[in-house]
């Protein structure tokens, strides 16, 4: 019987190495060190990651909270630094070179070109010949606050609008939009 | 004598502790819940070929539940007469194959959508479009709905039968071990 | 506790001898563009002037997002966003910067007037601010 207790412990741990190593597994498996590691799922699991663009940072939270570039598809930001005479609206023209710079960073870290599973979600969740120029449009985004009434966003005057992403996440400026961090103003904790 | 082997034993505790680990850390660390829930994937592999080659009380076929034992079990306990169960009890066996497949359920979604949405694990190399994806999130958060039902059940279970056979059936799952009291022939 | 008093005079002073310096290199540009004297007077009138923004269908000037007194925060139409004092006397900040004054000036002037300042109108304002 001391055999068998030995067989169900190794059968035990091989069961669980197994498991443990598909964790590693990742979609195109081959690829460069660096990439490998940015598709791990260490790397995508945590959050989608704060701005490391000076430029982008300081020209694009002048008015508004500088937006993950991962929220939106390449095509969107493009448009958008195309258009900037008519941004919503508002005129926010910049100098070419720094316009250049800021849409070199959006286009390299969007939606569609950076691994991060709230990029492919929100990409999944776009029509492919779609454009969308707001985050807060996308049905992505939709389907993560269907539960919030309208009186704690619009109709609150602590945040207004569904694009004021920092008035209810405050880990929002270092990439973090964890659940678990939300607080509304003028209300209590928001627990899902 | 002893009843619960050694893996047996540390696949069930094991098994509660990623549970619990899981259940905590969705939402709040998801790097943590994917441990936890690969975890349990794994523990569930283990259990499902055990149960077809381990020891006596571990296997299956062992203490696979028949109607009839059932009825006769739900019946004794209604009398709140101890049956004389040295191993699984029907209703007890009844709920391990509950727990385990829909343990299996959860995580088998949870392994859909590590794959959908990161590329990472056995289904990475599936698409599919948004609402289906919506749709096994649902499944995978219905699924722990159920089994929470049913760890609520299991554990009320366990203290009922633990009284009426007057065991302490948790000691026995650490230690393996239950006192048999002689049969009458 | 002197030392402090100095210190804090020091790097007030020293921020506005430096935006005293950009802007007086402003106005030395406006003028090769052909403006005249400068009049703060006349820069508070074109401040308080009110166009119709055709977009928003309201009327608006400056004070709409900088607000009227100059030593106060203003807030952003839309997003509500703080914009921090124009008065280089409570924030060191403004006017230093001639590359970013000439943006603000763009997008600003685009936005609100419909067209561009003119160089007279520039140095109007600027001369306006630098005073409060």
């Amino acid at each position: 019987m001391k055999q068998k207790k030995y067989w169900g412990i190794l059968l035990l741990s091989g069961c669980l190495t197994l498991s443990m190593a598909t964790l590693a597994w990742t979609e195109d498996g081959e690829g460069e060190g660096h990439e490998r590691h940015e598709r791990g799922f260490l790397h995508q699991a945590a959050d989608i990651g704060p701005i490391t663009n000076k430029a982008y940072k300081t020209e694009c939270s002048a008015c508004h909270f500088a937006y993950p570039a991962g929220f939106l598809p390449e095509r969107s930001w493009v448009k958008i630094m195309n258009n900037l005479d008519d941004h919503f609206g508002e005129n926010a023209e910049l100098n070419d070179k720094t316009r250049l710079v800021i849409t070199d960073y959006l286009r390299t870290h969007a939606a569609d070109r950076l691994p991060n599973r709230f990029s492919r979600s929100m990409l999944r969740s776009v029509d492919a010949g779609a454009t969308p120029l707001r985050i807060s449009e996308t049905p992505y985004f939709r389907h993560k606050h269907r539960e919030i009434p309208a009186r704690m966003v619009t109709g609150n005057p602590k945040v207004g609008s569904f694009s004021n992403c920092l008035s209810c996440h405050s880990g929002a400026d270092k990439g973090s939009f964890d659940e678990h961090g939300v607080t509304i103003p003028g209300f209590r904790q928001w627990e899902d | 004598m002893e009843v619960w082997g050694l893996s047996l034993r540390l696949f069930h505790w094991l098994l509660a502790s990623a549970f619990c680990v899981a259940w905590w850390s969705e939402g709040r660390d998801l790097r943590l819940h994917m441990i936890a829930g690969s975890i349990i994937a794994g523990l569930l592999l283990y259990r499902l070929i055990w149960g077809f080659c381990g020891d006596r009380y571990a296997r299956f076929s062992g203490f696979r539940p028949s109607r009839a034992s059932v009825v006769r079990h739900l019946r004794s306990l209604l009398r709140l007469q101890p049956g004389d169960h040295v191993g699984h009890t029907p209703i007890g066996s009844l709920m391990i194959f509950a727990l385990l497949g829909c343990l299996l359920l959860v995580v088998l979604t949870g392994m859909a959508l590590s794959g959908l949405q990161m590329g990472v694990g056995l289904f990475s190399a599936i698409h599919a479009d948004f609402s289906t994806e919506l749709l096994i999130q649902d499944m995978h958060r219905w699924c722990l709905n159920l089994l929470l039902a049913l760890v609520g059940i299991h554990l009320a279970g366990v203290a009922a039968e633990s009284l009426l056979q007057r065991r302490n059936l948790v000691a026995a799952m650490i230690t393996g071990k239950k006192t048999i009291k002689e049969v009458k022939r | 506790m002197k030392y402090i008093y100095a210190l804090t005079l020091l790097l007030i002073s020293s921020a506005a001898v430096a935006s005293e310096a950009v802007v007086q290199e402003r106005l030395g540009q406006y003028r090769t563009q052909g403006a005249g004297d400068f009049d703060a007077a006349r820069g508070q009138a074109l401040w308080q002037q009110e166009h119709m923004q055709v977009k928003l269908g309201k009327q608006v000037n400056c004070a709409s997002c900088h607000s009227a007194n100059l030593q106060q925060a203003g807030k952003h139409m839309r997003t509500g966003k703080r914009i921090e004092p124009m008065a280089p006397s409570v924030n060191p900040d403004r006017l230093n910067d001639a590359e970013k004054i000439e943006k603000w000036f763009t997008r600003n002037c685009k936005w609100t007037w419909g067209r561009e300042c003119t160089a007279q109108e520039k140095g109007d304002i600027l001369t306006f601010l630098q005073s409060k």
